[in-house]
């Protein structure tokens, strides 16, 4: 019995001192708290950085934990920051962890102390706060020199639109100090009795070399200050674009957009990554990069452009296929052969990188008022061929080409150019004759008109003219005449003559052109009709001939009263009965004289009309000189006889006698007329033009009277310059 | 022209803190009653004294705002001219030291440690100091050599 009520007790001692245990266990500290903790200071980033470790951790176990993370300024209870940091610790593992202050360290004492938890699942009851860690202060020395008062932070660099805190440590509470961003006054607050703050919200980018900042001292003892560097913001390269010209190297280019290059940070450099193939490259260049192609591997391509500067990273992606960015290099070796006055092949050919890929080439002729337009594939050397080209023409071709499938981007046009060949000349030359009759024989002198470049095919060397002798049915003269030449003359008798007239080039002959000249000109006569001008010249018209004819001819001379009448002359159409002729030469006050022809189916021309006229009738500008004869008392003869009315600027239609006398009165057969200067006379009219002479009558003997003879036209008369004088004898007188 | 460069407050007009200082550079400042009485080998040795910090500091100044101003090569050109100048005077004092059969004090260095680890700030501060400084003693120079003219003429 009592060894049973002793093993009981014993047992029970043995349980409460194992419960003991137990509870003595719980209410231990938890042994994994943080220890050997360390501060590190990076001033130049307002940084703390703490490392510490977790001991008494079994070899391979990992626990996971919670690191709670207090930072006060100025003093330990004034706490500004708390963190939790969750973690897996694993034994002997050196933890890490950092923070950045919004006030430079130098401004303030800092402290830092942490406690841990145990943050894991497979030991809940566990997991309560260990106890603090001391109390690290953080205190960055500066009291170096006898400076009265520091400025923080130094020639740090931010980025434009963040917020900056400033503040100044002056060694004593007296001074009383001012501080100025640019000039301009800042207010602060105070932190401490040796420390004011100045928070900036939204720094402005002012100018690369930085922004001054300064403070000074009311006992001008010092000036300290700070630059602060304000960067612009990094933007995101835009319209990145990558193409390949020859599918050997890729040529990428992007636009970088605004510079954020500073005193204090180097301009933003840029690096291409691409993924499928985990190469990467430093541009040397802001603006674009080469990449090289690895041959026939890779055909798609994933690129990542990035802009780094010292506070900040962007990127862009680009995605493609590299066939489908095939830029080609512009064609070469343009030649045309088999150049013919109307054909042309045209060569070319293109840069090929081994992968034969076709190319789709567009080709433009442009010539004299044409553009020949043709799309070509191609795969090595291009081809194509032109007709119905002009001759001797000068063609401007261009050529380019691009991908013939997934169309990328045109390459450059090559451009040449080239002649076609002459070519006979088309058409026969307009000609036209003048047969002057001369002692028995005539002088025709030929004339023709010089071909239009398409009509002449090539440049005319000379004109070849034949002429037969239809009488004698031989051929009487030969003639080459070197060009350029618009006419010749020949002497002939009264024969019928055939004359052949072609235009040569350097290819050919032109067709004919035949006109026949007899030597008696056999015009019947025609009546000559009047025509009035207008502005643009004269319009002609004429009856149209029973007979067949191939054409008509309107001749006249350019200069009918110059020594050289400069004969023109202007061929129609059997079916044209009317045109307008007009010239450069048409003058106002002239009388131009059209002769019409027609010409028959056996190639004679016969005068079928005469035309006359003034493209502008002008007043004569003189009047006739007239003499006075028979002088009696009652009467008086005039006579203009010398007159001619054909080389007048104007059709005379008449005359106007003119007479001023004394007595004021006008006689039958005369009317009153008031002169420009108010003179009152009589004016005798006569109607016929050709008239030369006029009576005067019904005169006062012994009296004094003025006369004037001047033509009238259908645009006004003479000039009313001075009268003739004359007095009537006495009547008793003889 | 070289406050231009720097910003404010240098560059506010009539911008003038006779209380900045450099330590290694002697101050051109001094009473009329103390310059005048001067003897001959203190007057020249002071001269020569700052003439010869001036070139040295001249030199640190142009590097600083060769950092500070990188596209201004009017200012760098200028700096260089006045350390040019000073040291052309450096050699007019030794030749009337000379002359004078006064002793030349050796070269000595006379910024030290100061210049590395400078901020910005602090570079335009003594890029203001040395200027200023450079400018005074010019005007000091000029007296001093009129004075030496007068006592030895010819």
């Amino acid at each position: 019995m009592a060894l049973f009520s002793v093993f009981q007790t014993t047992f029970l001692l043995a349980l409460l001192s194992l419960r003991t245990y137990q509870s003595e266990v719980l209410s231990e500290p938890l042994p994994w708290a943080p220890e050997s903790l360390r501060v590190f200071i990076n001033s130049t980033h307002q940084c703390l950085h703490l490392q510490w470790s977790v001991h008494n951790l079994a070899h391979h176990q990992e626990l996971k934990m919670v690191f709670q993370i207090e930072i006060s300024r100025i003093k330990t209870s004034n706490v500004i920051w708390v963190e939790n940091y969750s973690t897996t610790v694993k034994w002997n593992q050196v933890l890490h962890w950092s923070w950045e202050s919004k006030l430079p360290l130098e401004c303030a004492k800092h402290f830092i102390r942490m406690r841990s938890a145990v943050d894991d699942a497979k030991t809940p009851e566990q997991s309560f706060w260990s106890n603090w860690s001391s109390w690290e202060e953080v205190h960055v020395q500066n009291s170096l020199g006898h400076d009265p008062f520091f400025v923080f932070p130094k020639d740090k660099l931010v980025e434009e639109g963040s917020n900056v805190t400033i503040c100044y440590v002056s060694r004593s509470q007296q001074n009383n100090i001012s501080c100025y961003l640019e000039g301009v006054r800042m207010q602060g607050e105070q932190l401490e009795p040796n420390v004011s703050v100045f928070n900036l919200n939204h720094v402005a980018f002012i100018r690369e070399t930085g922004t001054n900042i300064y403070c000074k001292g009311d006992q001008g003892d010092s000036i300290k200050g700070i630059v602060l560097f304000v960067s612009k913001v990094l933007e995101e390269p835009k319209d990145f674009s990558c193409e390949t010209q020859d599918l050997t190297t890729l040529n990428c280019t992007w636009d970088p957009r605004s510079d954020t290059g500073l005193l204090k940070q180097l301009s933003q450099s840029y690096t291409l990554f691409e993924s499928f193939s985990g190469k990467k490259t430093l541009c040397k260049h802001k603006s674009w990069c080469s990449w090289e192609v690895a041959p026939e591997s890779q055909e798609m391509y994933n690129f990542t452009l990035t802009a780094e500067n010292y506070l900040r990273k962007r990127s862009v992606h680009l995605l493609f296929n590299l066939t489908h960015r095939v830029h080609p290099m512009a064609p070469f070796s343009v030649l045309f052969t088999d150049v013919s006055a109307t054909n042309a092949t045209m060569t070319w050919k293109v840069h090929t990188t081994g992968n034969y890929y076709t190319l789709l080439c567009q080709v433009e002729l442009y010539g004299e008022g044409e553009v020949i337009q043709r799309n070509v594939s191609v795969e090595v050397d291009g081809k194509q061929l032109f007709g119905g080209l002009k001759p001797d023409t000068e063609y401007r071709a261009q050529v380019r080409c691009a991908n013939a499938n997934h169309f990328w981007k045109w390459s450059e046009w090559t451009r040449q150019n080239f002649t076609t060949a002459e070519a006979a000349p088309s058409e026969a030359p307009d000609v036209w004759r003048n047969v002057k009759s001369v002692q028995g024989h005539s002088v025709v002198t030929l004339f023709w008109k010089p071909l239009s470049k398409l009509q002449a095919n090539g440049k005319i060397l000379f004109y070849n003219i034949v002429i037969e002798n239809l009488d004698r049915s031989s051929i009487s003269k030969l003639l080459s005449i070197p060009a350029p030449a618009n006419g010749t003359e020949l002497n002939l008798d009264q024969c019928l003559y055939q004359i052949h007239v072609t235009a040569n080039n350097s290819v050919g002959t032109s067709p004919a052109s035949v006109i026949i000249v007899s030597g008696d000109p056999g015009n019947k006569e025609v009546e000559e009709e009047r025509v009035k001008g207008m502005e643009d010249g004269f319009s002609l018209s004429w009856k149209p001939q029973p007979g067949n004819v191939t054409g008509y001819i309107v001749e006249w001379c350019d200069h009918p009263r110059g020594p050289l009448c400069d004969l023109q002359w202007k061929s129609v159409g059997p079916t044209t009965t009317s045109t307008v002729v007009s010239s450069d030469a048409f003058r106002p006050g002239v009388q131009y004289n059209f002769r019409i022809y027609g010409i028959s189916t056996e190639r004679v021309p016969y005068l079928l009309e005469k035309k006359t006229g003034y493209s502008q009738e002008l007043a004569p500008s003189d009047n006739p000189q007239v003499v006075m004869s028979n002088l009696t008392s009652r009467s008086f003869t005039l006579s203009w006889k010398d007159y001619s009315i054909e080389s007048q600027p104007s059709f005379i239609q008449g005359y106007h006698v003119y007479l001023k006398s004394k007595a004021g009165q006008c006689h039958s057969g005369s009317e009153k007329a008031v002169l420009s200067d108010d003179a009152v006379c009589c004016k005798y009219r006569i109607d016929n033009p050709k008239q030369k002479t006029f009576v005067v009558e019904n005169l006062q003997p012994e009296s004094f009277y003025e006369f004037l003879v001047t033509p009238y036209t259908s645009v006004g008369e003479g000039p009313h310059g001075a009268f003739t004088k004359v007095t009537t004898p006495d009547e008793y007188c003889l | 022209m070289q406050l231009q460069y720097q910003g404010s407050p240098f560059s506010d007009p009539g911008f003038s803190a006779p209380e900045l200082q450099l330590s290694s550079l002697p101050p051109a400042v001094v009473s009329f009653k103390t310059w005048h009485a001067l003897d001959d080998r203190e007057r020249l040795s002071h001269a020569q004294g700052a003439f010869l910090a001036l070139t040295q500091h001249l030199q640190l100044v142009g590097d600083d705002q060769r950092d500070l101003n990188p596209g201004s090569p009017m200012l760098l050109a200028q700096i260089r001219a006045a350390r040019l100048r000073a040291q052309g005077l450096l050699g007019n004092m030794a030749a009337i030291m000379t002359a004078l059969g006064l002793p030349i004090p050796p070269e000595e260095d006379t910024l030290g440690v100061v210049p590395f680890g400078a901020s910005a700030f602090e570079r335009k501060c003594r890029g203001y100091v040395v200027t200023r400084e450079y400018g005074h003693w010019t005007d000091r120079a000029v007296r001093d050599l009129a004075l030496l003219k007068a006592k030895y003429p010819g």
